[in-house]
C-alpha cells in the first residue's frame, strides 16, 4: 500500500463520514480562522503604524531636545522650558563637509496658533521652519509654492497651509492669494500642500507653515528665538542612515560641548525606534489574541482525536478485516494517521478562507485593518495538519493493536 | 517492509508450494483463553493433516472450538502449545508483521457475514489484499479484480455498492476477494451461514471451481449437506478432534 493508496482511501473514509466529518473540522476551522484573523489584524496594526511613519518623510531622524538617558535632571535640560536645540544646530547639520550623509535639515518649531479669515477661525498647529522642510519631509505643494529662502531672510509675512485647513478656512474657493491673521501679523496664503492619504494621520493634511524667522521674530517671539522643537534630517538613502546618525550624534556633542554621550542634551530618533515602540503595544495584543486562538486549535485538536477514537470503535471490523487480509499494524496506524491529517488539513483549509471572509468583512465594522498574508496562511494550514498527526497518533496506534480476530467478531 | 521475512523473497526459493507433501500441520495444538483465573480450553490436543488441494470441511456445533480451529489455521491467531505449520512454515514464531504477510499470500477468506466495505464498489472490495501485496500495480490491481469477478459471474456488477447486491451477489464478491491473490489455501468460514438455498448452490458451485482449479479448500460449517460437498469431514467436539 503506497501513500497515494493510504490518503485515496483515508479522503474516501472522510467523504463517507460527511456530517461526522464535519463537525470536527469545525473546531480545527474555527482554530485557524482565529489564527489567521489574529496574525492578520497584528500585520494590519504594524502596518498602519509603518504608513503613518512613511508619511513623516523617508530616511528621517528625529533630533529632540532633552535626554533619553536621563529624564530626572533638569541640568541637561536646557535654561526653562528652552529647547537644547537651537537653529545654529540645524545649519551645522546641513553642512556637507561636518555630515556628508545628511541630504537635507530641517529645523522646526510648533506651536497651536488660531487662523482668522475674515469671521472664519480655524485652530490648527504652526510650524516655522525653513524651506527644506519640503524635502525632507517629501511633501508636495498642489497649488502655490512652498516658501523659500528668500522669504526666510527676508522675514516675509507668507504662510502655507494644508489641504484640510484650506478647506476649513476658504471651503471651496481658492486659498493662494488670500490673507489669513495670526497674532496681529497678516499673512498671505502662498500654497496648499497636496493632500495626504494617509488613513489616521488627518494632522498631516490640517496645518500651517511659515518661514522660521517670520515664526520666531513676529508671531511667537520671546526669549527663546533661537531655538527650535525639533530638528528633522533626511539621510542620502535608507542604506546611509545608520551613517547619517552617527554624523548627527557627533556634531551635536561637539557643538554642545558635551564629551561623554551618556550625558547628550538632545535624542535622535529613528523611524525604526519610534515604530518599535508603537507596535509594542499592538504585539502584545496580537500575543493575547494568539494564545486564545492556541486554546481553540488545542480544543479542535482535542475533537479531532475524539472522533478518530469513535471512528476506530466503529469500524472495527473494517480494521479487522483489513488486517485478516494482510494489512500490516503499521499500514493499519498510517491509514488512521492520515485520515486524521485530511481532517486537519481540510479544516485548516477552511479555516483560512474564513480567515479571508473574515478580514474582508472585518474592516466594515471596526477601523482595524487586516492584513493576511500567504506565508502566515499556509504556516496556518501547516498547522492545522500537524494538529490532525499529534492528536490523531493514539486513535490510530489504538486501530493497529487491534487483533483481527476480536475486530471481526465485533458485531 | 523490514521483518525477517520480507514479502519480496516470500515464499522463499526453498519452498515450493506444488511440491508441499502438506499444507497444513497441526501437531498437538491447544488454545486456552484466559479470563482472570478461569481457563477455558477452546482448543484441546488437536492434530491434523491437510493436503495439497484437498477439500475439507470442518463441522462440529457452536462453541465447539471450530471457530478458533478457523482462526489457528487463517493465521489470525496464534496456538497457545502445539505446533501449526503452514507450507512447512512454523507459523507460532511469526511475528504480527509476518502473520500480516502469510494471510495476504497463502490465505483466502470468505466470512458469513460477507465483511464487504460498504462505500466500496464490488471491484474495489475485490481489489483489497491487493492494495496490502508488495508492488502490485493500480492498473494490475484493477484488472485482477475484474477477472476475479468475472470468475464469480459478477462482472457486470463491478462498479456496485455492497449495498446494492442480494446476499448471494455479495457473497460472490466476497469470493472473489479471497482468490484475487491466488493463494494456496480457500479458508470459508460459514459462508452459507447468511444465505437462501440457491445462492448457497451458487457459493458451493464456487468453491467446487475452486478446488478443481487446484486449491486447497477449508470449509467450516455446522450444516451437514453443506459438509457433505467436501472430500473429508473432521469433526470438533468440545475443542477436541472426533473423527477425520
Amino acid at each position: 500500500m503506497n501513500w497515494r493508496d493510504t490518503v485515496r482511501t483515508a479522503s474516501e473514509a472522510v467523504r463517507t463520514h460527511r456530517l461526522r466529518s464535519a463537525l470536527t473540522m469545525l473546531g480545527i476551522l474555527i482554530g485557524i480562522s482565529a489564527v489567521v484573523l489574529t496574525v492578520g489584524l497584528g500585520e494590519g496594526a504594524k502596518a498602519q503604524v509603518q504608513e503613518s511613519l512613511n508619511a513623516l518623510g523617508t530616511n528621517l531622524l528625529v533630533v529632540s531636545p532633552g535626554s533619553s538617558t536621563d529624564t530626572s535632571t533638569g541640568v541637561r535640560g536646557g535654561f526653562g522650558s528652552a529647547s537644547t536645540l537651537t537653529v545654529q544646530d540645524a545649519a551645522a547639520l546641513a553642512s556637507n563637509d561636518a555630515a556628508p550623509d545628511i541630504q537635507a535639515v530641517a529645523a522646526v518649531s510648533t506651536t497651536s496658533a488660531s487662523l482668522v479669515y475674515g469671521t472664519t477661525n480655524w485652530r490648527t498647529t504652526l510650524t516655522g521652519t525653513t524651506a527644506s522642510w519640503q524635502t525632507v519631509r517629501s511633501r508636495a505643494v498642489s497649488s502655490g509654492r512652498f516658501i523659500t529662502d528668500a522669504d526666510e531672510t527676508q522675514v516675509s509675512p507668507v504662510i502655507v497651509i494644508g489641504s484640510d485647513t484650506a478647506t476649513e478656512l476658504f471651503g471651496t474657493s481658492t486659498a493662494v492669494g488670500k490673507t489669513v491673521t495670526d497674532n496681529g501679523v497678516t499673512m498671505t496664503v502662498v500654497g496648499v500642500l497636496t493632500e495626504l492619504s494617509s488613513s489616521e494621520s488627518t494632522s498631516n493634511n490640517d496645518l500651517a507653515i511659515v518661514p522660521s524667522s517670520l515664526y520666531a521674530q513676529r508671531l511667537v517671539g520671546g526669549t527663546s528665538r533661537n531655538s527650535v522643537s525639533s530638528i528633522y534630517i533626511k539621510a542620502t538613502s535608507a542604506n546611509t542612515l545608520t551613517a547619517a546618525y552617527q554624523e548627527a550624534n557627533t556634531l551635536l556633542l561637539n557643538l554642545h560641548g558635551i564629551t561623554a554621550s551618556a550625558s547628550a542634551d538632545f535624542t535622535i530618533a529613528t523611524q525604526e525606534s519610534i515604530l518599535s515602540a508603537a507596535t509594542n503595544v499592538s504585539d502584545s495584543l496580537t500575543v493575547m489574541l494568539a494564545g486564545i486562538a492556541v486554546i481553540s486549535l488545542l480544543v479542535g485538536g482535542i475533537g479531532v482525536m475524539n472522533i478518530m477514537l469513535v471512528s476506530v470503535t466503529e469500524r472495527i471490523r473494517e480494521i479487522g478485516l483489513r488486517k485478516a487480509l494482510g494489512g500490516r499494524p503499521r499500514l493499519i496506524r498510517r491509514q488512521f494517521l492520515v485520515e486524521a491529517t485530511v481532517l486537519g488539513f481540510a479544516g485548516g483549509v477552511l479555516g483560512v478562507g474564513l480567515g479571508y471572509a473574515g478580514a474582508k468583512i472585518l474592516p466594515h465594522f471596526t477601523s482595524t485593518r487586516v492584513i493576511i498574508s500567504v506565508p502566515a496562511s499556509i504556516g496556518a494550514i501547516v498547522m492545522a495538519m500537524a494538529i490532525g498527526v499529534i492528536f490523531g497518533v493514539y486513535p490510530a496506534s489504538r486501530a493497529a493493536r487491534l487483533a483481527p480476530i476480536d475486530a471481526l467478531r465485533n458485531e | 517492509m523490514t521483518a525477517t521475512l520480507s514479502r519480496a523473497s516470500y515464499p522463499p526459493p526453498a519452498v515450493d508450494r506444488a511440491v508441499e507433501p502438506s499444507v497444513i500441520e497441526l501437531i498437538d495444538v491447544s488454545k486456552i483463553y484466559r479470563t482472570g483465573d478461569v481457563e477455558v480450553g477452546a482448543l484441546r490436543n488437536v492434530s491434523l493433516h491437510i493436503e495439497e488441494n484437498e477439500f475439507v470441511a470442518i463441522t462440529g456445533p457452536s462453541g465447539s472450538g471450530k471457530s478458533t480451529l478457523m482462526h489457528i489455521l487463517g493465521c489470525l491467531d496464534v496456538p497457545t502449545s502445539g505446533i501449526f505449520r503452514l507450507a512447512g512454515h512454523d507459523v507460532q514464531s511469526f511475528d504480527e508483521n509476518q502473520l500480516s504477510d502469510v494471510r495476504n499470500v497463502f490465505i483466502g477468506f470468505v466470512f458469513q457475514q460477507f465483511n464487504l466495505l460498504s462505500y466500496l464498489p464490488a471491484w474495489r472490495n475485490v481489489e483489497l489484499p491487493l492494495v496490502y501485496a508488495n508492488g502490485v500495480r493500480p492498473a494490475e490491481r484493477r484488472e485482477r479484480a475484474m477477472a476475479a469477478l468475472e470468475t464469480v459471474g459478477l462482472g457486470n456488477r463491478a462498479d456496485h455498492k455492497p449495498g446494492e447486491m442480494s446476499g448471494g451477489q455479495q457473497q460472490r464478491v466476497a469470493v472473489a476477494r479471497a482468490l484475487v491473490t491466488e493463494p494456496g489455501m480457500i479458508l470459508a468460514d460459514e459462508p452459507t451461514g447468511n444465505l437462501d438455498s440457491t445462492s448457497t448452490a451458487d457459493v458451493l458451485e464456487l468453491l467446487d471451481q475452486l478446488h478443481d482449479s487446484g486449491r486447497t479448500i477449508v470449509l467450516i460449517t455446522h450444516e451437514h449437506d453443506v459438509a457433505l460437498r467436501a472430500q473429508r469431514t473432521i469433526q470438533i467436539r468440545d475443542g477436541r478432534k472426533v473423527q477425520s
